[in-house]
């Protein structure tokens, strides 16, 4: 008895692949804009001196996680991505002391 | 006649990946192969020009930024009472704005990379759109800005909060004229998984000026 002809149902690399891209896109897009609200309120409601290296600290990461995970620097040669990393922990070092030194 | 047939003929038999198939009116499979895995690790994502100018501009920016900090430490007082002025409820929101079109361009290249040209297209646009959110709502600042009379040449603090964000603010409208041009070659097709340069360069030169804001935003309206 012949069989009837199977026809593929498996799905392609990229319908597998979206939720998985998606998902890691929209927790680095939920913390950038955590870490934006948190370090606004954080300085704007407690004007204290101690605020600024956390502001800081929230700047440095929110740089690093956009450098890393929306530019894509995290699966490129090393040198491209310490490069970016080492102007964003500069700036934020640079600023940090201005601002905190007297 | 001839030729029309063994052209059709080629097309029919040409195999295609499913991935490349798509009902997108225009859009056509790319012809260059997939890089391997070694060549996508090592490469910097799009063309290695925009990333010199990248870099260049990053660098002006950094100079500009370390200059406002120095130079607020020898007017402390005028740096707080004129930052107190600016309207930092509309620069937090203008932040909100410009990392969710980070994000858009962001999903975008992910779209792309997976050959979902229609997506790729749809995130490209919801990205221009945050963008001109940004800029119109700077454009009400800047306008408020000078009903209070900040001007270039009234102090210090004036002359480096309007010079950065009137910097940046060109920026954002070059990064909004690239992805125009991006969308529009989507459109056209010109985009697939195996061949997308174009995306990645306009998402890498959306994401500099994003990160730039990151940093004046913190650097301008929330640090005193």
């Amino acid at each position: 008895m012949a069989q009837p002809e199977r026809i593929s149902q498996a799905p392609v690399s990229g319908q597998r692949a979206w939720p998985v891209l998606a998902q890691r896109l929209l927790l680095v897009w939920s913390a950038l804009l955590l870490l934006t609200l948190l370090s606004y309120y954080g300085l704007v409601r407690f004007p204290e001196r101690t605020f600024v290296p956390l502001v800081l600290v929230a700047m440095w990461l929110k740089g690093q996680l956009l450098v890393d995970h929306f530019m894509g620097l995290r699966k490129v040669r090393r040198f491209w991505r310490a490069l970016m990393a080492l102007y964003v922990l500069g700036v934020t070092v640079a600023i940090g002391l201005a601002f905190l030194l007297d | 006649m001839h030729t029309h047939a063994m052209t059709a003929n080629a097309i029919v038999s040409t195999p295609v990946r499913r991935e490349e198939r798509t009902a997108f009116p225009g859009e056509r499979a790319a012809s260059k192969p997939a890089p391997s895995l070694r060549e996508v690790r090592s490469a910097l994502p799009g063309d290695l020009a925009v990333w010199i100018f990248i870099f260049a501009e990053l660098l002006v920016f950094g100079v500009l930024f370390v200059a406002y900090a120095l130079a607020r430490r020898s007017h402390v007082e005028l740096f707080n009472s004129e930052q107190a002025l600016l309207d930092r409820q509309g620069g937090l929101i203008n932040t909100l704005v410009l990392i969710s079109s980070s994000f858009c361009i962001a999903c975008a290249g992910a779209a792309i990379r997976i050959n979902r040209v229609r997506a790729c297209i749809a995130w490209l646009c919801g990205a221009w759109a945050l963008g001109a959110i940004f800029l119109t709502l700077k454009a009400m600042e800047f306008s408020h800005d000078a009903d209070i009379g900040m001007h270039l040449s009234r102090n210090l603090f004036d002359m480096f909060y309007l010079s950065l964000t009137f910097f940046h603010f060109m920026h954002v409208l070059m990064a909004m004229v690239i992805v125009s041009v991006v969308i529009r070659n989507a459109w056209l097709g010109r985009y697939s998984a195996a061949s997308h340069a174009g995306v990645e360069t306009a998402s890498s030169y959306w994401h500099m000026v994003d990160l730039v804001w990151i940093i004046l935003f913190v650097l301008v309206y929330v640090l005193h």
